[in-house]
């Protein structure tokens, strides 16, 4: 998949928040993948940062 | 999230059993206290997906898992020949010709086992922590089906220890391998009497009715069926899974209360 995408990699929940603040509405947290890449390769997906 | 370890634990705490959020599907079966206490969880965990999903699934994922619908689940090419519907910038619903309401279904299958045993979720955010009864965060909105803040991460699901569940759980698909729910019943009974029973795959949100041992039965498939807004947006008719709402409903009082 093309992607411009930026990958954060949190190691704790408050590192996540953290992080989350700082990319605005822009991102999306990714567990196991399973649903939410597949809805972004869809197209269904909000884009994130 | 991934790397994230303390959302990976199981562990007690006071009278409910925490699952964290980042628990695979695959591996809630390693966890004693899971098997002893909430079987019903691991069956409806081992139903979602294919095996080599469930390897990389976690349990918040699935309760968080987005509406589907077979007009909005589709390539983008594909919608953009169609058209785009209410769920996806558009202005209709292609099942139903409304300009206001999108009926996506609910098609989390470890949410209604974990409902039907009243789980509740520990949510971190920007504002603090705080712990909502699970089928709290479900809108009904099938455009926007939670209402958490995007920034909100699941930290674990509280299930109720010493409670003493009997459940069982069903689920409708066409393949028995791989695909998603076009209904999943899952019912709870606990040592006190207390029935819950939790519908998925025909409504944007897990439909529930609560009632106890001594309930008119009847009337618990009654308050089902009209909690259920299903269309026809799947493979399945919705006349046909309403039908099969009355099945399982069956199937499952049957087995817990005879
Ligand atoms: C072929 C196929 C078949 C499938 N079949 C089924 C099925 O039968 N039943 C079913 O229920 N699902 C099914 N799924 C959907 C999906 O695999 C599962 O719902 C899975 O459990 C999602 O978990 P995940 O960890 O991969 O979530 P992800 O894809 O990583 O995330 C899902 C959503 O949850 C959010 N999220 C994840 N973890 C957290 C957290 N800790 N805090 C806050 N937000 C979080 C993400 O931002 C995203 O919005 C299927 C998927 C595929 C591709
Ligand atoms: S129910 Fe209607 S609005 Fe909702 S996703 Fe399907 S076609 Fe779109």
């Amino acid at each position: 998949m093309s992607d411009n995408k930026k990958y954060l990699k949190p190691v704790s929940v408050h590192e996540a928040i953290t992080m989350s603040k700082v990319c605005g509405d822009d991102f999306r947290y990714i567990a196991g993948a399973t649903d939410v890449m597949v809805n972004r390769r869809q197209g269904n997906e909000e884009s994130f940062a | 999230m991934c790397g994230i370890d303390e959302l990976k634990q199981v562990t007690v705490k006071e009278n409910y059993l925490s699952i964290g959020s980042l628990v695979r599907l695959d591996d809630l079966k390693k966890h004693a206290a899971i098997v002893k206490e909430f079987p019903v969880l691991i069956e409806a965990a081992e139903t979602v997906g294919s095996p080599l999903i469930r390897k990389s699934a976690t349990l918040g994922g699935n309760v968080l898992c987005e509406n589907r619908c077979i007009y909005y689940n589709q390539s983008e090419w594909w919608r953009d020949a169609v058209g785009y519907c209410l769920k996806c910038e558009g202005n209709i619903c292609i099942a139903t010709g409304s300009k206001k309401l999108c009926y996506s279904e609910f098609v989390s299958d470890t949410a209604p086992a974990l409902i039907s045993m009243d789980a509740e979720i520990e949510i971190a955010d920007h504002e603090g922590e705080r712990t909502l009864k699970l089928e709290d965060i479900y809108t009904g909105d099938g455009v926007c089906p939670r209402n958490l803040k995007k920034s909100a991460v699941i930290k674990s699901i509280l299930l109720p220890l010493q409670r003493e569940f009997h459940s069982s759980f069903h689920k409708l698909r066409q393949r028995q391998s791989l695909d998603f729910t076009s209904l999943t019943v899952a019912v709870s009974i606990d040592k006190n009497g207390k029935l819950k029973s939790v519908l998925g795959g025909v409504d944007p949100k897990p439909v529930v009715v609560e009632g106890n041992s001594d309930s008119n039965l009847e009337e618990i498939i009654k308050l089902a069926l009209k909690g259920s807004r299903a269309i026809d947006n799947e493979m399945f008719s919705r006349n046909y899974r309403r039908s099969m709402i009355s099945v399982f409903l069956k199937r499952s009082f049957e087995k817990l209360i005879g």
